[in-house]
């Protein structure tokens, strides 16, 4: 039988973007750390000796769009970040997770929200077109799940996302990872690139170097590509199970360390389509971390209710 | 105070009922008594400090992973993959509000433990003052207690009490139920209370004055916590019926010193005892016409004879034995000595002479207009009778009927042995006699009835003697201090209006498609389920001062309840008593 099933649920653009004819990645891509650009396959690591392991994630939502008397747009926004840790004692939250809520303008003198809203805290942005303020907000979230990073104490910490940046710098570059989970840029030339429909589960590529500039970020990282076991997997299309990992750890010895690692990390943690639309990149226990934040988030319902009785009291 | 939980927000919380988070380190079971306290919206109408407080008793609890939409995801949170969030969560039903304000309590509203003071309050012991009768200990070691005026008859009476046999323990826990009422300080009239039991299996009761070589300390321990004795019955009458076979009238049953009992044919025509003989008067109509007439011509005729035998004025050679003492009053009459020939004589007197063959005609005062298909109908089964019965009714010796209000505090009737037909007889005639002393007022104090398989003698389909009896004890006994203790397997076979006027129900274990009968619908869901899996020594009682069933467990009896837990006193001292 020819066709298979994407994992993905057709609401979600698919994890992987059909390479363009003719795109070439980027030529500033160094991938020499690891010899002969062939598939790794490392020692597993099972579950019990794992180290002591972090996850963090952060959601958001925009929770009203507002307009003032001259018609002036605003928008209302909540983004909170958290954190799971996993040692001998189990899987269970980090303390609180930490919240934000924002008021997204652009115009000069902002007229004060009514009292029941005191709490979303103004932010001021160049521009309100929909599309730059939602990357604000994802800006916002993204800075919250940075400052948390610092917070953790000892073990590995993985970001849902790209490394990103925070205010501050990251302490410990060599004990994060980050990784994401849709392929929206091709980094490798085209030969390269031809790896990563060879691999087989719990493979990996060689790491390769992305530098900051490249990407626009002060960060330069250290990255690979890890074929995700897809359990059950007959009736799917097991091509899309690719997740890209990083890592802003400054030396190649680390970063291999960490790519061998991950392997057994991920691969342990990998969601099974039967129950996760998007299979098997979303981790398992991101969903759980997920379905906790959304807790704090609170009942979208409720909250715009609340902003109802706010702007109407 | 010690705080158990929470009402929480994610369900409803209503005045009656409510759920309540359990805290991390903290714990509910079925059961518990708990209370909720919160500020009253007005403060004036609150209780203490303005607050009002809900007591409820845990009917469900609950642990689930919250939000967790998965069956499979308890694995990936076994192998620390998923954190996940324990909820633990019970649900109380409200048994009592103070004051008396139908609020729901607010969710965060604090739940507590109900101990000492807060779960007499919550059970309704405070009501009780001194008429608590112990009846039991509930699962947190506390006292079960029902108010002893709903069971002597003063604002209710009547215990019913279902269960599968063998599991159930009915018998144990009747015989338990008088051990309390016999020794609680709340009844005040022990003196004056007398108990019936009908012994209707091998023989278990017949060791009621025995100790129990079994018991445990920890069942010692529950005597001693309700407060009650752990020692035997005494003033035990133990009565059986005769044997079969001729000559001396001796017990058949194992208990040397049990004394047997019986009816001599002038008591059994005149106390009018006929009816008992028949079991199924619905059957044919004009038979119950023709049982009362009948039963009036022997009342009649037993006027003023001593007894045993009957005698009679008129018979024929068949009927008649002459014996050799005659006295002068008694010349020109023939003697009736067995119930065999009292049933020769009333076919004479309903048939006619055999002799003159199809002309025959009965006595017209006997037969009261009946057409001679119902005559002979009442005849046969009469006659039928005569092998069930002629051991219990007979007029060789001067009878010697149960007296259970005589001097004994408890009488034992033995009635295992006896044919279905005679088990009815004697507890129809015993039950009759009681409720007719009652009546008139010969007897001051109460009487407690213990009967076993009541859908044998009170069914709910047909008419009998004896279901009548029953109906009258059930529905006018009470305030005659006449008190049943009934017991079956099933009281959706027993008449509805027997059960329906126990005050005070028990469930035993149950089979599940009983326990789903509308008859048990006083209890609530989780009791209907949990009486299917109850193990023997745990009962569910229902009473009418508490909203909640209880439930609650008894300790094995202080006293033998088969022939192997007697312990027998082989002290010294007791074997020179015996010797002396």
């Amino acid at each position: 039988m020819a066709w298979k099933l994407e994992v993905w649920n057709p609401e979600y653009a698919l994890p992987e973007r059909m390479a363009e004819e003719g795109q070439e990645g980027l030529e500033v891509i160094e991938t020499h750390y690891e010899g002969l650009w062939q598939a790794q396959r490392p020692q597993p690591v099972g579950p019990e000796d794992w180290p002591v392991l972090y996850l963090v994630d952060g959601r958001q939502r925009i929770e009203a769009q507002i307009a003032d008397g001259q018609g002036r747009r605003a928008l209302l926004a909540t983004v909170v970040a958290g954190a799971v840790r996993r040692d001998s004692g189990g899987i269970r939250p980090v303390g609180e997770p930490k919240r934000r809520h924002l008021l997204l303008y652009a115009h000069e003198a902002l007229e004060p929200l009514p009292p029941g809203l005191a709490h979303y805290q103004p932010v001021r942005v160049p521009r309100v077109d929909p599309t730059s303020l939602r990357s604000k907000v994802t800006e916002a979230m993204r800075t919250l799940e940075a400052s948390l990073v610092n917070e953790l104490e000892g073990g590995l910490v993985i970001l849902d996302g790209q490394v990103y940046p925070g205010e501050a710098s990251i302490h410990e570059p060599q004990r994060v990872l980050g990784y994401t989970k849709t392929q929206a840029a091709s980094y490798l030339g085209p030969e390269e690139q031809a790896l990563l429909a060879q691999l087989q589960p719990f493979e990996r590529t060689p790491i390769f170097r992305i530098p900051g500039y490249a990407l626009r970020r002060p960060l330069d990282v250290f990255s690979w590509y890890i074929r995700l076991p897809l359990n059950p997997s007959t009736a799917f299309y097991g091509g899309a199970a690719l997740l890209r990992v990083e890592t802003p750890a400054p030396e190649p010895y680390q970063a291999r360390q960490l790519a061998d690692l991950s392997v057994s990390l991920f691969g342990g943690m990998a969601s099974s389509p039967a129950r996760d639309p998007r299979a098997p990149q979303n981790l398992v226990p991101i969903g759980g971390l997920e379905q906790w934040l959304g807790r704090y988030l609170g009942n979208g319902e409720v909250v715009r209710r609340k902003i109802y009785q706010a702007l109407f009291a | 105070m010690r705080r158990v939980g929470m009402v929480l927000g994610s369900r409803e919380a209503k005045a009656l009922d409510f759920w309540v988070a359990v805290e991390e380190g903290q714990y509910l079971r079925l059961d518990d008594l708990v209370y909720v306290e919160f500020p009253h919206p007005d403060p004036r109408r609150g209780g203490v400090d303005g607050k009002v407080r809900y007591y409820g008793m845990v009917d469900e609890v609950i642990k689930l992973y919250e939000g967790s939409p998965f069956d499979t995801d308890v694995f990936l949170a076994q192998r620390d993959l998923l954190p996940v969030s324990l909820s633990y969560a019970a649900h109380v039903q409200v048994t009592r509000l103070e004051p008396e304000e139908y609020l729901p309590p607010s969710p965060g509203s604090p739940v507590y433990w109900a101990e000492e003071e807060a779960l007499q309050r919550a059970l309704y012991y405070d009501r009780m003052l001194d008429k608590g009768l112990p009846v039991g200990l509930l699962k947190n070691g506390e006292v079960a207690y029902v108010n002893f005026d709903f069971l002597n008859g003063f604002k209710g009476g009547h215990v019913n009490i279902s269960g599968v046999s063998g599991v159930a323990a009915k018998t144990s826990y009747a015989t338990f139920l008088l051990h309390s009422l016999f020794q609680s300080p709340a009844n005040l009239e022990k003196a004056n209370t007398r108990a019936l039991i009908f012994n209707v299996k091998g023989e278990d009761l017949f060791y009621l004055d025995k100790p129990n070589k079994d018991l445990s300390p920890q069942a010692l321990e529950a005597y001693r916590k309700m407060n009650l004795p752990a020692r035997p019955f005494q003033g035990v009458a133990f009565l059986a019926p005769p044997r079969k076979t001729p000559g001396d009238i001796l017990p058949d049953v194992g208990r040397l010193d049990a004394r047997p009992y019986h009816w001599d044919l002038v008591q059994f025509c005149r106390e009018g005892l006929l009816p008992f003989l028949f079991t199924d008067r619905g059957a044919m109509s004009n038979l119950g016409f023709l049982i009362d007439q009948v039963t009036e011509r022997l009342r009649h005729l037993a006027k003023d004879q001593k007894g045993p035998g009957l005698w009679v004025e008129d018979g024929h050679d068949g009927v008649v034995t002459l014996s050799g003492e005659v006295s002068f009053a008694e010349l020109g009459k023939l003697k009736i000595s067995s119930f065999a020939e009292l049933v020769d004589y009333i076919e004479l007197k309903l048939l006619g002479p055999e002799s003159e063959g199809e002309e025959a005609k009965g006595d017209r005062a006997w037969t009261a207009r009946q057409a001679p298909a119902t005559l002979q109908a009442f005849v046969r089964r009469l006659r039928a009778a005569v092998g069930n019965v002629q051991h219990l009714i007979r007029g060789d010796k001067p009878g010697q009927p149960p007296n259970p209000l005589g001097g004994a505090q408890v009488s034992v009737v033995d009635i295992h042995q006896l044919p279905a037909q005679a088990q009815m007889f004697v507890v129809g005639a015993i039950l009759r006699e009681v409720f007719e002393r009652k009546e008139r007022g010969d007897y001051p104090g109460r009487v407690f009835v213990v009967l076993d398989e009541l859908n044998k003698y009170a069914p709910r389909e047909g008419e009998s003697p004896i279901k009548d009896i029953l109906l009258d004890i059930a529905e006018r006994g009470r305030s005659l201090g006449v008190i049943l203790i009934g017991a079956q397997q099933t009281a959706s076979e027993v008449e509805s209006r027997v059960v329906g006027n126990a005050a005070i129900r028990v469930v035993g274990r149950l089979d599940a498609a009983e326990a789903e009968r509308p008859e048990y619908r006083y209890l609530p869901a989780s009791f209907r389920q949990r009486a299917v899996i109850l193990p023997q020594g745990t009962m569910i009682l229902h009473q009418p001062e508490v909203p909640v069933p209880l439930a609650l467990t008894f300790p094995l009896p202080a006293w033998a309840m088969k022939r192997e837990e007697v312990g027998e006193d082989v002290s010294a001292e007791t074997l020179r008593g015996l010797l002396d």
